[in-house]
């Protein structure tokens, strides 16, 4: 028999008669494996912390997502948004699923040129896009979303020293519904600044309009308002044919979708709470498809959906590294990662697990980041397991935003594992080290010697 | 440019020429000009021929008989036998001359009739209006004191003596006294017979001829003689008599009419010619009987009589087995045999309606024809489609509702145009298991194709229908969404093609023109098939820009321009003719390419004219394209024979065509590249031919053809590491 381990003592507060809606019952399973790899092996081989990513997880979400777009409507295109998650081996997992890459700035631009994307399906947005750039995204043929007259003008400026034409679209805010409404990025439709773009651009003979293009927001938890957005799009689509006779080739609905990550202060569960990719599907190609355009001129729809294809593929392995008692009583729990590299925590309420069994007692407990920084907060109150020193812990859904927004504030980042299709795990990219931060720092003579 | 003759005298040429040749069922040149030699070993006679020739197709021209026909010879081959004859049974003087240009007349009239009467049962005419003419008049001229009978005609050796003093005579019969096997001389005796000559040299150069003509027609005088000759021995006749005038001609005529040319050749037509002979030998001698009584000679009667008791035999079939008739007469047995035989393999199927899958994206077939669970009995035909995740799931999270199933209110969409006949929208969706027997069908739509199918898309959602009964909705059109209503466990979609619009009528099996199968991930091209049960397939993603590049209407002009020289023009125009088929026309080399553009698959069918000429090539390059730029798929085809193939291999091959096949002419067709699958503004596609022998590759062609916004941009040919390019352009 294994020996017992050992638990320390704890005094619970006996609710007794105080009824919620969801009773008491906290739902804490270990997750001792994940993709059949055991926790332990990966933290030993590749330390604590490292993420991990699910090749299988990322594939699976990304074909039911073409599914359920593909089986309601004939002509859909997905852009791999490599802003949310631009390590090169899981771009190549959506680009070899036939996802194209939606770029916000040349450092991504470049990225994707790396990863072999040919330049004609690159999707190149954003607001900031140098004359350098906008130049190599023409020579290319990439597909230019412009945001903001300053770009147009730039591109035509650009334009005349080219032989070649500019595949563009414009980037169209406008109200669905929802707040905040996201007007800062492209040209509005309510007040006609995207329609006097659009006339700008057909005016110019070197500028080919191929599709039109708008991202109502972010985490969107109503369906209506892509309704709203897909008519607005049709209509203007719609217009262009009869104004300028030209037929735009495409509308893209950008992303937005939301994952089962709870929202810091949300009541519900994210999981209860979020429509399904299903339900974003429904109202998006019916939408298009009842509009009303003749079956042989229905447009291609592009998608660059990010967040919701890799979120749920990706995993933050932990351990715990001390245990305290509050000033007020309350269980605290200092980790080994904080907001530094699970930046979405400042989000989300993400769930975490153990990752050994347990007892059935549990306590309410904070979860502290290793920073120096008040701020650095994992979880302001979750009710987990009695937690020991060195134990793990499985942070989950984290795929999406923390390997690029991530930070190396008084630590180095840490290992990304991907686990393949048959389950091997294979290091994507390595933990930094003092070499990696220091190579870039330049000494000035003057403070190479000093004496203490 | 080439030296090109008047059209007119063209006309006529032809019109001669093919009069002669017709003899044989051939349109060949060589051989009729061999027959006009032939026939003026005796310049009285040939002469006699030809004037007989000339006058009739001059007649029938006269009186505004169909153009093509004349040019066919359709009208002139009786003519010539009649002049033949005349020539060689009276002397010329006044009343010959009367008589003469009479029969000319009854002959025409006679053929005319004749015609008339026998197409209505889709039977030909062969030498009746000769043999009836040559009747009457002999018999008349019996009465005409004035008519004189040549000498040779009461005595062969008179004939004989009276010519023998010319130069050539001798000439021509300098083989006459060769050793050569008693068969052969006989069969050459008899070929030369047929235009009243009696050179063994004459009936060599027929035979030449006719192996030049066609090695099958070839080959098959010779079985059909040599059965003859076999049957007479058995029977206890001289075969000297085959070698008399058009005696043993009967069996050589059978032996081409109905091994190779109102038939498609194949082992079965060559028995037939064998087992036929001894029946032609009876029909002859009892024909001769009969005919003696009124001294007449009988001539073809027998060939004549059989052949039409044969033809209108095969006509009555309700099956049209082991013996096909010719459709479109190519006068080559060997161009016959060979589109024949590339047609069945590539158009068994195009008299079907081209069906479509009823849904979008990739959907699995949760039950298939002659399915264990429902498909049973008189409803075996139809399909049920789910769609299925990686895992073969088909539903997310519990799947304890409806709405959980990835099949659930996804569009269904007509397979084919049609009208809306019948909507059944009164029942609601089960919960999951539940199966409701009462309305077996559940909620159903029926469509009228208007061509003898109706299909029937069932279990359809209550309220999610988009179109009326009497609509008329058009392939690939939502019409409702994928329920699960009626004898439905779960959301899935019944399809079936029936022969009545009502619902629940017995299937119909019936193939989907074209789908994707999905294999191991990568996408199948299938064709006119039934997809199978737990397959994964979807519609093929036409490409627009594919499909109106090649969407080549009467009245536009492919215009091709060679890379670097400017005058090097070709202007190709899109016709259609009498049948309804298109065809691209380059007047520079008079050739035609027929094709065709479904949607979904652009193909050629025919090639008629120069192979020398690019169109020949541009034939070659798009022999099947698909209209969807799949980098995966290889689409395959092979050519009929005689266009892609080694010339002296292909000769050997006719010999063996109608048993076996050692040589082969294939066709690959891969896009090389796209740079947009759902709106492509640019896409290359690389075809190959290639022709083999004993599955050894002989040679080969690459073609690239390039599609822009502008249709089709580019025709490049490559062979051996060079190239020629040309730029295209469409002009309305």
């Amino acid at each position: 028999m294994e020996k017992l381990s050992y638990e320390r003592p704890i005094i619970n507060k006996l609710n007794t008669g105080l009824m919620n809606k969801f009773g008491t019952r906290v739902d804490n399973t270990p997750v001792t494996h994940i993709d059949g790899v055991p926790v332990k092996k990966l933290i030993a081989d590749f330390g604590s912390p490292c993420f991990v990513i699910s090749e299988r997880t990322i594939r699976e979400t990304y074909r039911n997502a073409v599914r359920a777009f593909s089986t309601r409507y004939p002509k859909v295109q997905f852009a791999w948004s490599y802003k949310t998650n631009y390590l090169n081996a899981v771009c190549n997992v959506f680009h070899s699923e036939g996802s194209w890459a939606e770029v916000v700035s040349y450092f991504e631009y470049e990225k994707a040129m790396g990863n072999g994307v040919p330049g004609d399906k690159i999707i190149f947005n954003g607001p900031d896009k140098t004359a350098r750039d906008l130049k190599i995204a023409v020579q290319n043929n990439s597909l230019i979303h412009i945001d903001h007259f300053d770009e147009l003008y730039l591109l035509a400026e650009i334009l005349k020293e080219e032989s070649q034409k500019a595949r563009v679209a414009i980037r169209v805010n406008m109200d669905t519904g929802v707040y905040p409404m996201w007007d800062r990025f492209g040209f509005n439709y309510e007040n006609g600044t995207a329609w006097s773009a659009i006339n700008k651009i057909m005016a110019n003979s070197q500028m080919e309009m191929t599709g039109i293009h708008c991202h109502i927001g972010t985490y969107m938890m109503s369906t209506s308002s892509y309704a709203v957005a897909t008519s607005k799009l049709c209509d203007l689509l719609k217009n262009i044919q009869q104004v300028h006779n030209v037929t735009l080739e495409y509308i893209d609905l950008g992303g937005g979708f939301a994952t089962a990550n709870t929202l810091r202060g949300s009541y519900l569960q994210g999981a209860d709470v979020i429509p399904t990719i299903d339900d974003y599907a429904e109202v998006i190609t019916s939408t298009i498809l009842n509009y009303g355009f003749r079956p042989e001129q229905l447009p291609t729809l592009f998608l660059e959906t990010g967040r919701a294809l890799i979120d749920d593929a990706g995993y933050l392995l932990g351990s715990v590294i001390a245990l305290k008692r509050l000033s007020d009583g309350r269980r605290a729990t200092i980790l080994d990662f904080g907001i530094n590299i699970l930046f979405t925590a400042f989000w989300y309420d993400h769930k975490v697990s153990p990752a050994q069994n347990f007892t059935s007692q549990s306590e309410d407990m904070v979860l502290y980041g290793p920073l120096c920084m008040n701020i650095d907060v994992v979880r302001e109150n979750i009710n987990l397991p009695l937690l020991n020193r060195g134990d793990h812990v499985v942070v989950h859904r984290v795929g999406a935003y923390n390997m690029t927004q991530w930070m190396q504030f008084i630590q180095m980042r840490p290992k990304v594992v991907m686990i393949d299709m048959q389950g091997m795990p294979h290091l994507i990219r390595n933990n930094e080290s003092l070499q990696t931060i220091t190579a870039h720092e330049r000494m000035p003579d003057h403070l190479a010697q000093f004496n203490l | 440019m080439k030296w090109q003759l008047n059209p007119k005298v063209k006309y006529w040429r032809d019109t001669i020429l093919n009069s002669y040749a017709q003899i044989f069922f051939s349109l060949n040149k060589t051989l009729a000009i061999i027959i006009i030699l032939v026939t003026f070993i005796s310049p009285f006679l040939g002469l006699c021929g030809l004037a007989a020739v000339i006058l009739t197709n001059i007649l029938a021209k006269i009186f505004h008989f169909n153009n093509n026909l004349i040019r066919e010879g359709m009208y002139g081959f009786n003519a010539l036998l009649l002049g033949l004859v005349l020539g060689f049974e009276y002397k010329l003087n006044l009343p010959f001359i009367i008589v003469f240009i009479s029969s000319i007349f009854l002959l025409l009239f006679f053929t005319s009739i004749i015609q008339q009467i026998f197409v209505k049962y889709k039977l030909p005419y062969l030498t009746i209006p000769f043999l009836l003419t040559y009747w009457f008049i002999y018999l008349a001229a019996g009465s005409f004191n004035f008519m004189v009978l040549q000498d040779n005609y009461i005595y062969i050796a008179n004939f004989k003596a009276s010519e023998s003093l010319s130069s050539y005579y001798s000439f021509a019969h300098s083989m006459d006294d060769w050793q050569i096997p008693l068969f052969f001389k006989s069969y050459f005796k008899t070929l030369s017979a047929t235009f009243f000559q009696n050179s063994v040299l004459a009936g060599t150069l027929l035979a030449l001829g006719l192996l030049y003509f066609s090695r099958i027609a070839f080959s098959l005088t010779l079985i059909g003689f040599g059965s003859a000759f076999v049957t007479f021995r058995i029977l206890g006749l001289d075969t000297v008599l085959l070698t008399d005038f058009l005696v043993g001609s009967n069996f050589i005529f059978l032996a081409i009419a109905l091994g190779c040319f109102y038939v498609v050749p194949n082992k079965w037509t060559y028995l037939s010619v064998i087992l036929l002979t001894p029946a032609l030998t009876i029909l002859y001698i009892g024909f001769q009987k009969i005919f003696f009584t009124f001294q007449l000679k009988s001539f073809t009667t027998a060939f004549v009589a059989l052949t039409i008791i044969f033809i209108s035999f095969l006509n009555n079939r309700w099956v049209f087995k082991y013996i096909q008739q010719v459709i479109i007469q190519y006068y080559s047995p060997e161009k016959t045999i060979y589109k024949h035989l590339s047609s069945t393999k590539r158009f068994a199927q195009s008299h079907l309606a081209k069906l479509q899958l009823p849904v979008w994206g990739k959907w699995k077939v949760s039950q298939g024809y002659k399915g264990k669970i429902t498909h049973l009995g008189d409803w075996s035909s139809a399909l049920d489609f789910v769609i299925a995740n990686d895992q073969d799931k088909t539903y997310k999270g519990d799947g304890f509702v409806v709405e959980d199933y990835f099949a659930y209110n996804k569009p269904v969409v007509a397979p084919l145009d049609g009208y809306v006949t019948d909507i059944s929208n009164n029942v609601d969706d089960n919960p999951i298991s539940g199966v409701n027997t009462q309305e077996n069908w559940g909620n159903t739509l029926i469509l009228d194709h208007k061509n003898g199918i109706f299909t029937q898309l069932s279990h359809l959602k209550r309220d999610s229908f988009k179109v009326q009964v009497g609509d008329y909705v058009s392939k690939g059109q939502i019409v409702a969404t994928c329920g699960s209503s009626g004898r439905s466990p779960e959301p899935h979609l019944h399809f079936q093609v029936q022969l009545s619009a009502v619902k629940g009528s017995k299937t119909y099996e019936y193939p989907i023109s074209y789908f994707i199968e999905m294999q191991d991930e990568k996408p199948i091209l299938k064709v006119f098939e039934v997809p199978k049960e737990n397959t994964i397939v979807g519609n093929v993603e036409v490409a627009e820009l594919l499909k109106k590049s090649l969407q080549l209407t009467p009245g536009l002009t492919l215009k091709l321009i060679k890379e670097g020289s400017d005058d090097e023009v070709y202007s190709w125009t899109v016709h259609t003719d009498a049948y309804n088929r298109t065809y691209l026309y380059c007047p520079k080399s008079n050739s035609s390419v027929w094709f065709v553009n479904d949607g979904v698959m652009f193909y050629c069918y025919d090639f008629e004219g120069d192979k020398k000429s690019v169109l020949f090539d541009f034939y070659l390059a798009t022999y099947r394209l698909l209209l969807a730029p799949y980098r995966e798929i290889e689409v395959k085809d092979s050519y009929p024979l005689i266009h892609f193939n080694n010339r002296l291999w292909l000769s050997f091959q006719d010999f063996f065509a109608p048993f076996a096949l050692f040589t082969d002419a294939s066709f690959e067709a891969k896009v090389t590249q796209c740079d947009n699958f759902f709106s492509p503004k640019q896409i290359t596609i690389q075809t190959t031919a290639t022709s083999r022998i004993f599955k050894k590759k002989w040679d080969q062609k690459q073609f690239e053809l390039q599609f822009t916004k502008n249709g089709l941009s580019q025709f490049k040919i490559m062979k051996n590491q060079n190239y020629i390019n040309y730029l295209c352009e469409i002009i309305s």
